[in-house]
């Protein structure tokens, strides 16, 4: 279990990006499942990439590419618009094939189907 | 920094914890690489301006428009969030947290504009959990000029 909770930046498949944040996360444990939300606001859904690859988990929210004719006028910056980065090692105790994620208001949660070896098994007592 | 000032609210008591942990979410300039962004009790803000307005930008992802309440009096913004996480979640019970870093409280935050009067119009909307509040600037104020007769 806590293999799930230690993440460490890595080079994967999606590319760690030079600059990043990580983001804030919640991991919870359900009967059949993981479930991690991370804070990612302002990044859009089409630039998240969720991978999953030797047993280790990366999220990854590309923020927009500053393409404006002018740099914003700040005031007061206190965060940066960054892309969004963070590893997992979460091994074989989930189902790799039935991960799901969706974002939900600049929040990305990501479903990890625990795999049958992890799975709370009821035995029977049988009477003799 | 001037235009921003901190108000408690409600005044709350002193908490090292907390007190330490904005002072390790404080961004650093010009540091390449990551930097963590856990749960400070601070709504991050940027605040830009152009000829028309000024925007000032939060940070509030997972918050719902409904548990927003931006107020505004004279030029004093303040944004207010009533957040509950996982209110609405049937399966609450059977679900154990193995880590939480992400803010679950109200939080507040009240800056003050750098605008002689009120601004015209304000707006504010969210989208993917960055709260936008536009205010627009007020026509400058007119000078009048004073002939200045010489009494004989």
């Amino acid at each position: 279990m806590n293999q799930l909770v230690k993440s460490k930046p890595k080079d994967l498949a999606v590319r760690q990006p030079e600059r990043f944040r990580m983001p804030s996360i919640d991991i919870s444990e359900k009967e059949n499942e993981f479930v991690i939300e991370a804070d990612m606001p302002g990044i859009e859904e089409k630039d998240i990439h969720v991978e999953f690859q030797n047993g280790e988990l990366s999220i990854c929210g590309k923020a927009e590419k500053r393409e404006e004719k002018k740099e914003k006028n700040y005031r007061f910056k206190q965060y940066e618009s960054m892309d969004f980065y963070r590893t997992f090692r979460v091994g074989d105790s989930v189902k790799s094939e039935d991960i799901s994620a969706k974002l939900t208001n600049g929040v990305l949660t990501v479903h990890l189907p625990k795999s049958d070896a992890v799975k709370p098994r009821k035995i029977e007592v049988k009477k003799q | 920094m001037y235009l921003l000032s901190e108000q408690a609210y409600p005044p709350a008591p002193y908490d090292m914890f907390r007190s330490l942990n904005r002072l390790l979410a404080m961004p650093l300039d010009g540091l390449d690489g990551p930097f963590n962004s856990f749960c400070s009790g601070e709504l991050m803000t940027n605040v830009h301006e152009d000829d028309e307005a000024y925007y000032v930008e939060m940070e509030v992802p997972g918050v719902k428009p409904e548990e927003v309440d931006v107020s505004l009096i004279g030029t004093e913004l303040t944004v207010k969030i009533e957040h509950e996480e996982s209110k609405d979640e049937k399966s609450k019970d059977d679900k154990r947290y193995l880590r939480r870093e992400r803010c679950s409280e109200s939080m507040v935050r009240t800056i003050n504009l750098p605008m002689e009067s009120a601004p015209k119009d304000v707006e504010a909307n969210i989208k993917n959990g960055i709260l936008c509040v536009k205010l627009r600037k007020p026509e400058p104020v007119q000078v009048k000029k004073i002939a200045v007769d010489v009494k004989k």
